[in-house]
């Protein structure tokens, strides 16, 4: 998978929020083979956290490219800024941007996200929208310089699968030579693969790993589904029909009434 | 002077923002920082000079998904 002109090993990208711990956090980013990782930006405590001493020192020793995002930002001002002071932070021009619209369903401020788009690519910055699967919205997310679209499946954190399956085939469709990252909403590898069969070129998630029974085995349960989904589509599936299909063939078969 | 850093008001005897960030003890390259609502780069924050009242952000990485 190539984005932004850097080829990638997997098509996976995984979060770093909410594991029980930083070392079930290394396992799980590992047992997912994640080519991308994302972190955030927070408020520092005076004299420098442990904290953050320590998740500095784990963030080196990953040595994967890391996806900062803009989690939490409701104005374009705000993620804006962020997304400046992510960059210098992490020594990176990629962002995950996040611009939110309403607090019950973090659904994206569309408008919001547009405008922050164009600004921050204007500046150089090579922006990973958190965006609903519009087709319109991804037309002017394009023109405001993105080069990746990055639909949510289902509200961040939900684990309700893909909600609208329609939209992000008919988005595949649209832009059949963008990628296509599902970013949030994902409970099961199963949505994984499902995405990945619709056509869709990766997967974000971070919650369904994260906060599973067992974060490492999830992890490589949706590395084998994003896998498996991708095979699947570049096999050509088989399209679904109402009525039944023999699968044995009727021809030569006895006659015995 | 009282400033609010990230949120809480502190007295600082530091003249820029530069001087701010070495008095709380940060190590440069692992914070970055805003003032009043703009972005300062790192190299920027000698020239800030700071006001009674303005409003500092100084964030780190943390874990995000």
């Amino acid at each position: 998978m190539v984005l932004y002109d850097v080829e990638l090993p997997t098509r996976l990208m995984l979060g770093t929020a909410l594991y029980p711990s930083p070392a079930i956090m290394a396992e799980a980013i590992a047992a997912a083979d994640a080519s991308v990782v994302t972190v955030s930006l927070r408020r520092e405590t005076a004299g420098g956290s442990g904290t953050s001493q320590r998740f500095w020192k784990f963030l080196e020793g990953l040595k994967r490219p890391l996806l900062p995002n803009t989690a939490g930002c409701h104005s374009v001002k705000e993620a804006v800024t962020t997304a400046q002071m992510a960059r210098e932070l992490f020594r990176t021009d990629w962002i995950e941007l996040e611009v939110i619209g309403d607090d019950d369903t973090l659904q994206p401020d569309v408008f919001g996200l547009v405008e922050a788009a164009r600004i921050l690519s204007n500046e150089g910055f090579k922006v990973f929208p958190y965006m609903t699967e519009d087709l319109r919205v991804a037309d002017r997310l394009l023109a405001a310089g993105c080069r990746v679209l990055m639909p949510w499946g289902a509200p961040i954190g939900s684990a309700r699968g893909l909600n609208n399956v329609y939209g992000l085939r008919t988005l595949r469709s649209h832009f059949p030579d963008v990628p296509i990252i599902v970013d949030a909403g994902l409970g099961v590898p199963s949505h994984a693969a499902q995405a990945m069969e619709l056509g869709c070129d990766g997967i974000l998630l971070n919650t369904a790993v994260a906060k599973a029974a067992d974060p490492v085995m999830m992890a490589e349960a949706f590395s084998k589904a994003v896998v498996s989904g991708r095979l699947g589509y570049l096999a050509g599936a088989l399209p679904p029909r109402d009525m039944a299909s023999p699968s044995t063939p009727i021809a030569g078969k006895p006659i015995l009434d | 002077m009282l400033v609010v850093i990230n949120g809480t008001s502190f007295a600082t005897n530091a003249a820029t923002l530069l001087e701010l960030v070495e008095e709380r003890g940060h190590e440069p390259s692992s914070i970055a920082t805003a003032l009043n609502g703009k972005f300062v780069t790192a190299v920027q924050r000698h020239k800030e000079i700071l006001r009674q009242g303005d409003a500092i952000e100084i964030v780190t990485a943390r874990q995000g998904g």
